[in-house]
């Protein structure tokens, strides 16, 4: 059995992995945090995809860039999908018709990978900007 | 850091650096870039201005420099640092010089490069005014030049940056493309956003209309701020520069 050997929970996949996730609960509390104190999502996007992206690329090391893309993608979409179906603003949006949502989804998915590029940038220097890691360098 | 060192790496990049024919020659194009806006500059006012009396030579240079200069200084420098790390060459010249003295070395070739750059469409501006037949506004010429200068250093700092925390140049490449991508998606976001400060273009964009004509009584602040706040910005991209050169095992 694999999820009994001891070295499997030290290899890195398995760190990746919890990380990965740790990444996305974070990005949602962030996410609702933002969202509770009313702060314009273009600047809670953004700070919250460089300190989810950061905090990956520190953890992680080199080669972080794709694990914050992937995190920071996917907690913003759970959030905006929480936001869509519990929110009053949310249901209203989802009332006015065709054209009007798959505009404002479109919007949505458009920012979404761009707080996901700014993430994954946080997370490529705070890995390089990390001191003394074996694997770095040439 | 050792000035000495800062001029050996600064004279070598400049005269014996395999990329300097490069940077040199990405520089020849944007001047000629320039040239060709200024030249077909009567179109060019067309498209752009209805009502102008006299072509504002200055202006269609720097709007040229605020447009292509960013794309122009990303292929120039890019692979300043990278390059090295990928051959494996910097390992050499860090056991003979300080980290500081070569990240400086190298900034400052790339900003004598880009200030030659700015001085050379400054007089293209001027040649051509004189053959226009319009009066000289050298203040405006000098603050063209000023002006251009530092919103390219800032340019070449975030550039240097990257190419400090890039492993090869495949990976400084795209991670520039990156960061312009993002400088210009935060100015995209208006006018009202704090985004804008964040960006070289806001500070640059700023100084435009005094091209036209040198700014009287509170327009001087204005250029200041935005000059100081450029000299800022590469301050800044500088020593994070710094700090990363000497956090990074090569």
């Amino acid at each position: 059995m694999l999820g009994l050997n001891p070295a499997f929970f030290k290899s890195g996949t398995m760190k990746t992995g919890n990380l990965l996730f740790i990444g996305i609960v974070i990005g949602l509390v962030l996410f609702g945090f933002f969202e509770f104190l009313g702060l314009d999502p273009t600047y809670g996007g953004i700070i919250g995809a460089v300190i989810v992206g950061t905090l990956i690329g520190k953890k992680i090391g080199k080669g972080s860039e794709k694990y914050a893309f992937f995190s920071i993608f996917t907690y913003n979409l759970i959030g905006w999908i929480l936001v869509f179906l519990f929110t009053s603003d949310g249901k209203l949006a989802l009332q006015y018709g065709s054209i009007a949502l798959s505009t404002l989804i479109g919007f949505a998915l458009v920012m979404v990978f761009f707080y996901s590029i700014i993430g994954s940038f946080g997370a490529f220097v705070a890995s390089n900007l990390s001191r003394n890691k074996q694997d770095e360098g040439l | 850091m050792n000035f000495s060192e800062v001029q050996v790496i600064g004279e070598d990049e400049t005269f014996r650096g395999s990329k300097s024919r490069y940077v040199w020659l990405f520089g020849g194009i944007f001047i000629f870039l320039c040239f060709l806006a200024m030249h077909y500059s009567t179109s060019y006012l067309f498209l752009f201005f209805s009502n102008s009396g006299g072509i504002p030579y200055t202006l269609i240079s720097y709007q040229m420099v605020l447009s292509i200069g960013p794309f122009m200084t990303m292929i120039a420098s890019f692979d300043i640092v990278s390059s090295e790390t990928e051959t494996g060459s910097v390992r050499y010249i860090l056991s003979k010089v300080h980290r500081s003295s070569f990240i400086l070395g190298k900034f400052l070739f790339l900003l004598l490069v880009f200030t030659s750059i700015s001085s050379g469409i400054a007089l293209i501006s001027l040649i051509y005014q004189y053959s226009g037949g319009n009066t000289f506004h050298f203040e405006s010429i000098i603050l063209f030049w000023i002006s251009s200068s530092l919103y390219l250093g800032c340019f070449i700092s975030i550039f240097l940056l990257i190419s400090i925390l890039s492993t090869n140049n495949k990976i400084s490449f795209t991670m520039s493309v990156v960061f312009l991508g993002i400088l210009i998606f935060f100015i995209l976001q208006g006018n009202e956003s704090y985004l804008k400060y964040i960006t070289p273009f806001f500070y640059g964009i700023k100084n435009m209309e005094f091209m036209k004509g040198f700014p009287v009584e509170a327009g001087y602040l204005t250029v200041f701020e935005s000059l100081f706040s450029m000299f800022l910005y590469i301050l800044v991209f500088l020593s994070m520069s710094l700090i990363a050169i000497k956090r990074r095992d090569f």
